[in-house]
């Protein structure tokens, strides 16, 4: 099969890019022939490693820096109206000569399975992607989470998809009953790989990471952790990461007197060997799609102190077996349940050996096949009704 | 006493920068500690020569030392300086410093806050920071 998968930045950081990339990645090693194409280029080289097999093409070359669109393409533009609705979150990428860029590849394609992967691209894809023969659209936000303008959209042009692919079963259900009518799948992201060492449980750290921003609600763990270090004086809190409340959590840490135990680590190009050091791990988002950095910690036997936020923790874990899950945003219940874990190493070990098990689900080789049958089946399916859209 | 084995340090596990104060807990590392008279001992970077001590309390390896932040703008470098911190007795002199964990970088990832002393037309602001060799130092620095 020929598979085109259309990212925003191949180039960059961040979870969903080392997903897709790992999906390009086991779809090329399973023989396909697959292009990952960039709407925009900022680096130089992918963050991640991209398969040899897997060629890699930018639509919009930007290192040289981004053009500032005229007056008079920003006016063409309000005239025909956005075709990415400015609710959506990486609106700033689309400058109209991205947008430009991106419906111009899409109208070129003539063959094979488009796998479209944010909102902005699903929505150009709904549009102007019809000459792809099989498109799917992936979906890594809840309904719910979407501004309103959005999922005004998001209702009205992903029936046009052959299928959309959510991570999690709650969206699963969501996207189902507002998208009557449209095939919509749930498969998870993978991890990279199960072959991880196993955290010992012998070092008193606890490990968090995400960008430093509102939405993964370090500021509700830090008063959460100032309760353990109350009972557990000689606990660290270990949070990877950057971002721009940095600064803010600082004046937090300060405030809370936990300097001498809570620290922001920064960026690691190892951490994977921080997680095998931690002894457990703790999620403290506002909202989530499918926290992989979680699911990754799984995979080093870490327990899990995660609120049930939307959405994902309450997908992967199974309270009091693998990790315990609070109330989202309850920040005593958090820090309790830190203090449980803490206080109690058999527990950690069994929920740590529990996890590692969990894990298994989000294993590539468990993953993998699944796109595969997926994408499969929908060309048969098109090949079977002669190419006819049903929308 | 005898002569310390080179590597020996006093490591630390907290600095409680409160109250001006600055309090330091840790514990002498390659050394045994059981002599008397331990001091925590200050020296000024630049100029060189002047010092300020302090009582250390030891207990088996353990010790801890206060040092009042009013103490530290030395007359001979009004605007700024860096103390540099040793654990001190006799012939001894440790320099202290955190440096058997495995977090590098710490001037960067263990930061504490800085305190306040009113001078004259301002505030001198005091902070203990890790240096690039993960050891000890007293920043003080005026603003107007």
């Amino acid at each position: 099969m020929k598979i085109r998968y259309l990212l925003l930045h191949a180039y960059g950081m961040g979870g969903t890019i080392r997903t897709v990339v790992n999906q390009a990645n086991a779809m090329a090693v399973a023989g396909h022939d697959v292009e990952l194409v960039s709407v925009v280029r900022r680096r130089d080289r992918p963050q991640f490693s991209v398969d040899e097999r897997v060629r890699v093409t930018a639509l919009v070359d930007q290192r040289a820096g981004i053009v500032v669109p005229t007056l008079q393409a920003r006016v063409a533009r309000r005239l025909r109206g956005r075709a990415v609705p400015s609710g959506e979150f990486a609106i700033r990428y689309f400058t109209p000569e991205v947008e430009r860029a991106v419906t111009g590849y899409l109208a070129g394609l003539r063959d094979g399975v488009l796998v479209t992967t944010r909102p902005g691209l699903n929505l150009l894809a709904a549009r102007f992607g019809g000459g792809a023969e099989v498109r799917v659209a992936q979906e890594h936000m809840n309904l719910a989470t979407h501004r309103p303008d959005v999922r005004q959209a998001v209702l009205r042009h992903y029936p046009k998809f052959d299928a959309v692919v959510v991570l999690t079963e709650g969206d699963r259900v969501e996207y189902s009953r507002a998208l009557a009518g449209t095939r919509v799948e749930r498969i998870p992201n993978a991890v990279h790989t199960l072959d991880q060492p196993h955290s010992d449980q012998s070092n008193k750290i606890v490990i968090a990471a995400g960008r430093l921003f509102a939405q993964k609600g370090f500021d509700l763990l830090l008063p959460a952790f100032a309760e353990v270090v109350r009972r557990h004086p000689d606990w660290q809190l270990r949070i990877y990461g950057t971002g721009p409340r940095k600064d803010r959590l600082r004046e937090q840490i300060e405030e809370l007197r936990l300097y001498n135990n809570v620290f922001m680590m920064g960026r690691t190009e190892h951490f994977d060997r921080e997680l095998t050091k931690a002894s457990v791990f703790v999620l403290s988002s506002r909202f989530e799609g499918l926290p992989m950095v979680m699911i990754e910690a799984m995979s080093h036997a870490l327990p899990i102190v995660s609120f049930d936020c939307p959405t994902g923790p309450a997908d992967v874990i199974t309270d009091g077996s693998d990790g315990v899950l609070v109330p989202a945003e309850d920040i005593e219940a958090l820090g309790a349940a830190l203090v449980r874990v803490i206080a109690d190493r058999p527990l950690r070990e069994r929920m740590g050996e529990a996890a590692a098990e969990t894990v298994r689900n989000y294993a590539p080789t468990a993953v993998m096949p699944r796109w595969e049958t997926l994408f499969s089946e929908l060309t048969a399916a098109r090949r079977r009704s002669g190419g006819q859209r049903g929308h | 006493m005898g002569v310390p084995a080179v590597n020996a340090h006093a490591e630390v596990e907290e600095i409680w920068p409160e109250e001006g104060r600055v309090r330091v807990l840790g514990f002498v590392h390659g050394l045994d500690a059981a002599a008397e008279g331990w001091q925590m001992v200050l020296s000024l970077r630049e100029p060189r020569g002047p010092e300020l001590a302090y009582p250390a309390v030891l207990s088996g390896q353990a010790f801890e030392a206060t040092v009042p932040i009013a103490d530290l703008v030395a007359p001979q470098a009004p605007d700024k300086g860096v103390w540099d911190v040793h654990l001190a007795t006799g012939e001894v002199r440790l320099r202290v410093g955190r440096r058997l964990d495995d977090i590098r970088d710490k001037s960067t990832i263990m930061v504490f806050p800085a305190q306040l002393v009113p001078i004259d037309d301002g505030f001198t602001h005091v902070r203990p920071r890790y240096t690039v060799n993960e050891n000890l130092s007293i920043d003080y620095w005026h603003a107007a």
